[in-house]
């Protein structure tokens, strides 16, 4: 493996074809708002409507695991936790305090920033697998927090009641309004994180996920971004857990389990997460793949859990990579253009920088 | 089991604290098993992997249906519940793993996280979402010393897991294939060119952890049950234990099951299980800032996610 110094150094301008995933494209989000738009138009029915805002939901607490794992290089089973923090304050400040909802809202994010940021900084040190177990008794021990503190989290029972979000005469919890509220969070969410990815934040993450080492010895502070990285994942977290409990009415810890840390990291591994796309694209197979299965009773689970097995074996950039292969595909299909404006993906390999001496390990 | 007022609030007698103790020694060796699993297969190809937890509830699955649909004897059914865990294992390397695309660590540990994942559903499918108990060895008497009462199966597990370790410990010092095998977690590349088969060393590896997680799965059924989601449970358990013996270590595996064991029994005995358990996960968390090679380790843990994998 040699030293790629643009995937490495933020400062030298990245070569598109060579560092991937630095400079994603804007150009799919227009995609995205097309299918929520049609989305609604074609499904009408009020299970569908559900099933579209789950998705969206889901959308935005994979999009926070997405920015630590794909682009920090971390597994994180904290995210689920994360969203039992920002679901949780704010049900106790509205519910048991009677706090108005935005003051609610907002302290819950803060706090869970707080946390996340801090559990960045604590287990910066950490890599991969032991970041994952770590990350994993976190989110063990949150959940063993809410259960036992009865008084304050109601238990296994939960807080139900969690107040109808009104904006004026208009109550925005209702199904319908609700779909429209989490889609529009889920696509500032995701220009967010694109936004965040283009900037040299985007490429500080990539030279931490390429080579950690190289990256500090070239004087990036890994420890910085990491916790920067993970307190996004907070944000994100934050606002799913919110939009979680506004769209059950009611907190529980099983809204929240650990089982949720699983799913939204299945949903990134099916998604694919070498890319921002995998979020959305792994929300919508696995929140829809278990209604698809349903024909086959029992088996659904087993079956579920085969196809997730041989995406990691067969498709390791999920189906964000295969449709990406497939753009890239289509792209070479139409040969005027491609040869004429830009330079063919062997041309660009050609433009990446010769390794220097030394460099090569 | 009830316990009167008075038994809660009085401090607790020698006979009761001989039980928690007791108690703790049969979790403590459980999770030393679980602990080691997750050691070999982290000394053979720097690995973490996830379904370790869900190997022992599959062992005590397989023991479960041999002895009650099958009519197995239970001696045979524990046997079997090794040897098919340790196929389930094996198979999870051969079939999974090396035809993996992407031979990341982070990918190959997703695999494994998956297999797991698998394993739930085929729990699922097959008994549903509760438990099932299987029969204790020999009966449930419990046994009496000093006043204090002991569940018998809890004597098995110890027996159990002490043979393993014990059989364990002679494999790697005294087989020519245990000690290739120690060649190559020392070094896989030297230890190919003396002609070892790298290949057979990890297949080999990924079946003993598989063995002795079924093992410890079959003698411990009786007491926890087997049962769905009980696996991730018991890996991050078990990886406190590794954790706080140090990863890789066989002497770690046994000190950190003990002392998490321990514990969690005893604060189980004075407070509640979910004390124990938020302390137990407290001392993971505190330990993997602090010292993460933990207090026997020697493995130094730092395998940047996008290495590739030897398989």
């Amino acid at each position: 493996m040699r030293l790629r110094l643009d995937a490495i150094n933020p400062f030298i301008r990245p070569n598109r074809a060579a560092a991937g995933t630095t400079s994603p494209s804007l150009a799919p989000l227009a995609l995205l708002v097309l299918a929520v738009v049609a989305f609604r138009m074609f499904f009408a029915s009020s299970a569908e409507v559900s099933l579209g805002t789950t998705v969206g939901i889901y959308t935005v607490l994979a999009l926070g695991l997405s920015v630590v794992a794909s682009f920090g290089g971390q597994l994180s089973l904290a995210q689920g936790a994360f969203g039992a923090i920002a679901g949780y304050t704010f049900a106790i400040l509205t519910v048991r305090y009677r706090w108005p909802s935005p003051a609610a809202i907002t302290l819950g994010l803060v706090l869970t920033t707080a946390v996340a940021w801090a559990l960045g900084h604590f287990l910066q040190r950490l890599r991969a697998f032991y970041m994952a177990m770590g990350t994993l008794a976190f989110a063990e021990i949150v959940t063993v927090l809410i259960t036992s503190q009865t008084s304050l989290t109601g238990g296994f029972s939960g807080i139900p009641g969690v107040p109808l979000w009104r904006i004026g005469d208009v109550d925005i919890s209702s199904l319908r309004n609700l779909y429209w509220v989490v889609w529009a969070v889920a696509a500032l969410s995701m220009l967010a994180a694109l936004l965040v990815l283009r900037s040299r934040a985007g490429r500080e993450l990539n030279a931490l996920k390429t080579d950690p080492l190289a990256a500090s010895l070239l004087g990036h502070d890994p420890a910085y971004w990491k916790r920067g990285a993970f307190a996004l994942s907070g944000v994100y977290g934050g606002v799913g857990g919110v939009l979680l409990a506004v769209s059950t009415t009611a907190v529980t810890p099983d809204l929240y389990s650990n089982d949720l840390g699983i799913l939204l990291f299945v949903m990134l591994v099916v998604g694919g997460w070498y890319s921002l796309w995998g979020a959305p694209l792994g929300a919508l197979v696995v929140t829809g793949l278990p209604i698809w299965l349903q024909a086959y009773q029992g088996y659904a689970d087993l079956i579920y859990t085969l196809l997730v097995l041989l995406v990691l074996v067969v498709l390791p950039r999920g189906v964000a990579g295969l449709a990406a292969d497939v753009v890239q595909a289509a792209r070479q299909l139409l040969p005027a253009r491609s040869n004429a404006w830009q330079p063919s993906s062997a041309g660009a390999v050609e433009a990446e920088p010769e390794p220097m001496a030394g460099t090569t390990r | 089991m009830t316990l009167t007022a008075v038994q809660l609030f009085s401090p607790p007698s020698e006979a009761q604290l001989l039980q928690f103790v007791f108690s703790g020694l049969t979790q403590g060796a459980v999770l030393a098993l679980v602990a080691l699993g997750f050691s070999m297969i982290y000394a053979s190809m720097k690995l973490l992997n996830f379904a370790q937890g869900h190997y022992v509830v599959l062992g005590g699955l397989v023991t479960w249906w041999s002895t009650e649909r099958l009519h197995i004897p239970i001696a045979v059914a524990v046997l079997l519940a090794g040897l098919v865990v340790a196929a389930v294992a094996v198979a999870t390397r051969q079939f999974l793993l090396r035809y993996a695309r992407n031979q990341s660590h982070l990918n190959a540990g997703m695999i494994t996280l998956g297999t797991g994942l698998l394993i739930d559903a085929v729990i699922l499918l097959q008994i549903g979402s509760d438990p099932v108990y299987v029969r204790s060895f020999l009966g449930d008497q419990p046994v009496r010393l000093l006043d204090a009462t002991f569940a018998r199966q809890g004597v098995w597990v110890i027996a159990m897991a002490a043979l393993v370790m014990i059989l364990l410990r002679v494999f790697y010092a005294r087989t020519l294939i245990g000690q290739a095998m120690r060649a190559c977690s020392m070094n896989a590349e030297a230890a190919s060119l003396m002609g070892v088969n790298v290949g057979l060393m990890i297949a080999l590896s990924w079946g003993l952890s598989g063995f002795i997680g079924g093992l410890g799965g079959a003698t411990v059924a009786p007491l926890v049950g087997a049962g769905y989601g009980q696996g991730l449970f018991f890996a991050l358990k078990g990886f406190t234990a590794a954790t706080v013996g140090g990863l890789g270590s066989q002497n770690g595996a046994i000190v950190g099951g003990l002392v998490v064991g321990l514990l969690s029994a005893l604060i189980t005995g004075f407070a509640d299980s979910q004390a124990a358990d938020l302390v137990t996960f407290a001392i993971l968390l505190i330990l993997l800032v602090v010292r993460p090679r933990g207090l026997l380790g020697q493995i130094e843990v730092g395998v940047t996610a996008y290495e590739p994998l030897v398989t």
